[in-house]
């Protein structure tokens, strides 16, 4: 018997070849850098564990149940593991990147790794583990600036995060009570029981939290402003695309006819945080916090994939969220290369197509991407979205889907307004004293690459459109 | 090459692009001759596409309805019970879009000439003013709705910019007030065009497939051709039968709706239309001549192409409504152009009292009127670009427009004066003009209609027939004051700036001229190849439309 579990136990540790790599990379890391504190071993050593690690992957076409079923893999989350290995890596060649040390790569480690296990997870306690780590490492990695304003960032968003974890585990309680086990995929409720609604809601606040829906969005403004740019092109996307897989796996323990108000709820919230997100960025001036209202909004389309069930919902899941963090890596290496030549805020980009034109043909790329207009896969990733929406509301005849979806398009004209901040700024008003910036030869073709790939996807999705064929929902 | 000709005329610009990008950005010359090359090169081949075009062919339904056909696959996306997602490269003219690509061509030689002495940031203006030939071009030629979207959309961007960057003293308000109205509209095309997607299902596709891939797929469509033939899948709720509704309109009428809408800001329809004369007057020059003579006609030709072709039932049913829009327009558009002082603002309004018109004609579903929104599209470019020019020519010297602050133009300059009176009088519809037989065609519509199919009421016919007395009185007016008396400037030293018009100026004009006067005494030219596809138009909108009603 203990025999056999223990086989059965090393036989599902291979499926775990990725994320064993990355611990064992991740502390060797930090052991590396005790000896020799040369950041260009710091950087070196990430980029080797992190591409290292993406040797151990593998795609899953089947879901596998692993440990007595704590843990899921399936098609999404074997590819969103190598998004996110692929999508990491190329923070060591951000600007503040020569700043950094293992300690810092050790921590954007720790959020893969957290994010990893957040999305497979399917015992409560393991999702406790996973939210906690990922959230513990964003607290500490926001206070890397080591400046006054980040400290008090990162202490915003450990207050919040403490007590939206306290009250996350305060609902896996009550469900435990209700349901009798821990395991998500064992738990199914189709009676309407207002104890089992405390639970869910409270559940749901941690869940949130990550993904910075309204109203647990607070803390993302001044941590995306004061977090090290490096660290926030991770933070915004990784932990954010996991927490939305976990999000549709913790919703799918409830019978939702059962639960009428659980739909409606969740559309409240997402029409809530497009508004929030969009209409609190039109008066940033900060380049780094108006992404942030920006990225807010972004989470509010992602939610509406998870309202749509099969695989419509997936593709514009998996879309959305692919082209998200193409959009998000090249926006804040923009950013960060910016920044490292004192031009945080928008109004500093006047006048600077006179010096760097080419730059401000990138920036308006990635812009239009993230407004969402062809031709770039900004507008694709939309487009499968909307029509995913509309297919949805066709079939169902669901008005609180049309509403998302109008709320979706008209919140596009409102972020036509902040994301063309930086580009009208840099091509349409001058400046009276021309600040000097020059970038080398590298990150002027990084930049150029990365951009491209949101041109390229819109002329040939067949790549993006080949992986999507292989779901059939975001989750088994 | 000639199976190519539309991918030609379309990317040639775009290659051209490309390579001015490689250009250093200090030869000024050879860009703007690269640049000229470009589009003259466009327009020799969209002359081409006029002269091939075969005006005789009575097409007998839309598959047969289109010439210099190309079809590519692009992007296709299988979703198991959904179906397969298929968007084509396909593109291809009938007697609709043709003429508007022979338009658009030539006015953008004119613009590249107009624009030929502009020195600041040459380089990113020339690339953007390509981009921008590209992408109108496609739009007239796209046959597949999500590539039409495409073009349609990206025209917004190289726009932005070429006001913005290269505007008057109000450009940035100007440029995001356009970009704005224009987007607010493309994005209600598009929320109908996922509907229509969704909707359409291409069934000997769906067939030609399951022999390729051995399992049979529902497919759908972008193709506008499929959508104009009704081929619906079963209960799609666009169909012409479903009766999925919304606060009391059925979907398709609500379809319709929002396409009118978003076709009409670009048009642009009062009460929509006020981008237009802030847009057009901080325009440099050969921008306002682009954004007048070709941009305004890319949301007439979708009202033609996509609201009418494709939901021509809703059309018939709110025919009196788009009349009065028209014709609300042409009125509001006139008084608002009397009042102005500014010249530019003034031409201004007249295009949306003008293109009022082009919305009254297509309203009747007449073939009078339909040719008649047709001709005035092709003529109100011509007319309204050659105005935008004359302004420039005025602008250009004194850096000022207002009206009032010169007088007795015509002794100091004949010339100019001459080509200003022949368009004034053009645009006012003098007998002779392009622009008489425009109007008179959809007039001849407006008040017929009654009496052909009973959509659009006389009365509403006749009540645009003020629009012309008023745009008689603006432009007389503004010539009275402006060209005859004594001569007077406001500054002493415009006196020695007020030169005649040059060589430069004598080559954008002419053309222009020469053409208006050409269409205006033999209006067959246009009217004889388009024929048969208004005739085709409206006989297939009328059937249908009347089919769907029953229902």
């Amino acid at each position: 018997m203990l025999k056999e579990q223990l086989g059965q136990i090393i036989e599902h540790l291979t499926y775990l070849r990725l994320e064993a790599a990355l611990i064992v990379g991740a502390t060797l890391l930090l052991v590396v850098g005790l000896i020799n504190k040369k950041n260009l071993v710091a950087r070196i050593g990430f980029a080797v564990v992190v591409v290292g690690s993406l040797f151990f992957a593998g795609f899953n076409e089947e879901t596998q149940w692993l440990f007595t079923k704590s843990i899921v893999t399936g098609p999404m989350e074997s590819v969103l593991k190598m998004l996110f290995l692929a999508f990491s890596v190329w923070i060591v060649f951000y600007a503040e990147a020569e700043k950094r040390t293992s300690e810092f790569y050790f921590l954007i480690l720790s959020i893969l790794i957290g994010s990893i296990f957040m999305m497979s997870a399917n015992h409560l306690l393991v999702i406790y583990i996973a939210l906690e780590l990922t959230s513990f490492t964003g607290y500490v990695i926001t206070n890397f600036n080591f400046q006054k304003r980040s400290f008090e960032a990162g202490i915003k968003y450990l207050l919040f995060g403490g007590v939206s974890s306290a009250v996350t585990l305060y609902g896996f309680s009550i469900i435990y009570g209700m349901g009798g086990s821990l395991t998500i995929s064992e738990l199914y409720f189709n009676e309407a029981n207002p104890f089992l609604a405390i639970g869910l809601l409270s559940m749901l606040a941690g869940i949130l939290f990550k993904v910075s829906i309204f109203p647990f969005h607070i803390w993302t403004p001044s941590t995306y402003q004061e977090a090290p740019t490096d660290a926030v092109a991770v933070l915004s996307v990784v932990p954010k695309i996991a927490g939305f897989v976990l999000l549709n796996r913790v919703i799918s323990i409830i019978d939702m006819n059962v639960f009428g108000w659980v739909q409606p709820l969740l559309v409240v919230i997402g029409v809530a945080t497009i508004a929030v997100g969009t209409l609190g960025a039109l008066g940033q001036t900060n380049v780094k916090r108006l992404f942030a209202y920006g990225a807010i909004a972004h989470s509010g389309l992602l939610l509406a994939c998870l309202l749509i069930d099969g695989k419509m919902g997936a593709t514009a899941f998996f879309w959305y969220a692919m082209i998200y963090a193409i959009m998000n890596l090249v926006m804040f290496y923009l950013a960060s290369l910016y920044e490292s030549q004192g031009v945080t805020d928008t109004t500093g980009f006047a006048g600077l197509v006179k010096t760097q034109p080419w730059w401000g043909a990138l920036i308006v790329v990635v812009m239009i991407a993230q407004i969402g207009l062809p031709p770039t896969a900004g507008f694709t990733a939309k487009f499968y979205l909307f029509s995913a929406l509309w297919e949805a509301y066709v079939s169902l005849s669901d008005n609180y889907l049309l509403t998302y979806l109008i709320v979706g398009v008209v919140s596009v004209i409102f972020s036509l307004f902040y994301y063309l901040k930086i580009p009208y700024s840099f091509f349409i008003h001058s400046a009276q004293k021309l600040p000097q910036i020059k970038f080398d030869a590298f990150s002027f073709l990084l930049a150029t690459i990365l951009s491209m790939l949101l041109l390229w996807f819109f002329f040939s999705p067949e790549l993006l459109n080949n992986i999507v064929v292989k779901f059939s929902s975001i989750d088994w | 090459m000639e199976n190519h000709l539309l991918s030609l005329i379309v990317f040639i610009p775009l290659l051209f692009a490309l390579g001015v990008f490689f250009i250093p950005k200090t030869q000024h010359l050879l860009i703007k001759v690269v640049t000229l090359v470009a589009t003259l090169l466009q327009l020799v081949l969209s002359l081409k596409l006029f002269f091939d075009y075969d005006g005789s062919f009575k097409p007998s339904e839309w598959s047969e309805a289109f010439l210099f056909v190309e079809k590519a696959d692009w992007i296709q996306l299988s979703l198991g019970n959904y179906g397969r997602f298929v968007i084509d490269y396909f593109v291809g003219v009938d007697g609709i879009s043709m003429p508007l690509v022979v338009l658009s061509a030539l006015l953008l030689v004119i613009g590249v000439i107009s624009s030929w002495r502009l020195t600041e940031k040459v380089k990113g203006y020339f690339i953007l003013y390509l981009t921008l030939s590209t992408s109108i071009v496609g739009c007239f030629v796209a046959l597949d709705l999500f590539l039409f979207y495409v073009f349609f959309e990206f025209m917004l961007l190289p726009m932005f910019f070429l006001i913005g960057i290269w505007g008057g003293p109000r450009r940035a308000y100007a440029s995001i007030k356009f970009f704005i109205y224009t987007l607010l509209g493309s994005l209600l095309i598009l929320i109908v065009m996922i509907g229509l997607f969704i909707s359409i299902e291409d069934s000997s596709r769906a067939l030609k497939m399951a022999d390729e891939t051995g399992k049979i797929e529902i497919v759908h469509s972008f193709s506008l051709v499929k959508m104009m033939e009704d081929s619906y899948g079963a209960e799609a709720f666009l169909a012409p039968d479903s009766e999925v509704a919304f606060g009391g309109i059925s979907l398709r009428y609500w379809a319709f709706i929002l396409l009118m809408i978003g076709f009409a800001i670009k048009l642009p329809v009062v009460p929509v239309h006020t981008w237009l004369p802030d847009a057009h007057v901080e325009a440099p020059t050969a921008i306002s001549v682009i954004l007048a003579g070709i941009l305004l006609k890319v949301g007439g030709y979708g009202f033609f192409r996509i609201a009418y072709g494709i939901f021509p039932d809703a059309a018939m049913e709110y025919a009196f409504p788009v009349a009065c829009f028209g014709v609300l327009s042409i009125i509001y558009g006139g008084f608002a152009a009397l009042a102005q002082n500014d010249l530019k603002r003034m031409i201004a309004y007249s295009s949306v009292s003008h293109m009022g018109f082009v919305m009254l004609g297509l309203a009747t579903l007449t073939i009078e009127g339909i040719s008649g929104a047709l001709f005035q599209m092709i003529s109100h470019g011509l007319i309204s670009g050659a105005l935008f020019l004359v302004v420039g020519v005025v602008y250009d010297r004194t850096h000022d427009r207002q009206i009032q602050n010169l007088s007795g133009l015509a002794s100091k300059m004949p010339v100019y004066t001459f080509f200003t009176v022949v368009f004034f009088f053009a645009s006012l519809g003098l007998p002779g003009f392009s622009g008489f037989v425009g109007e008179l065609l959809t007039l001849i519509g407006g008040i017929g209609s009654e009496g052909i199919n009973g959509l659009v009421p006389s009365w509403l016919g006749m009540l645009a027939v003020i629009g012309i007395i008023i745009s008689a009185a603006y432009y007389l007016w503004a010539l009275q004051r402006m060209f005859f008396g004594k001569f007077w400037a406001r500054e002493e030293s415009w006196e020695d700036k007020l030169n005649d018009v040059d060589r430069r100026e004598w080559l954008m004009l002419l053309p222009l001229a020469v053409l208006v006067l050409l269409f205006g005494i033999l209006p067959g030219i246009i009217l004889d190849p388009i024929d048969n596809s208004v005739n085709f138009f409206v006989d297939n909108l009328l059937s249908r439309g009347q089919q769907f009603l029953i229902k």
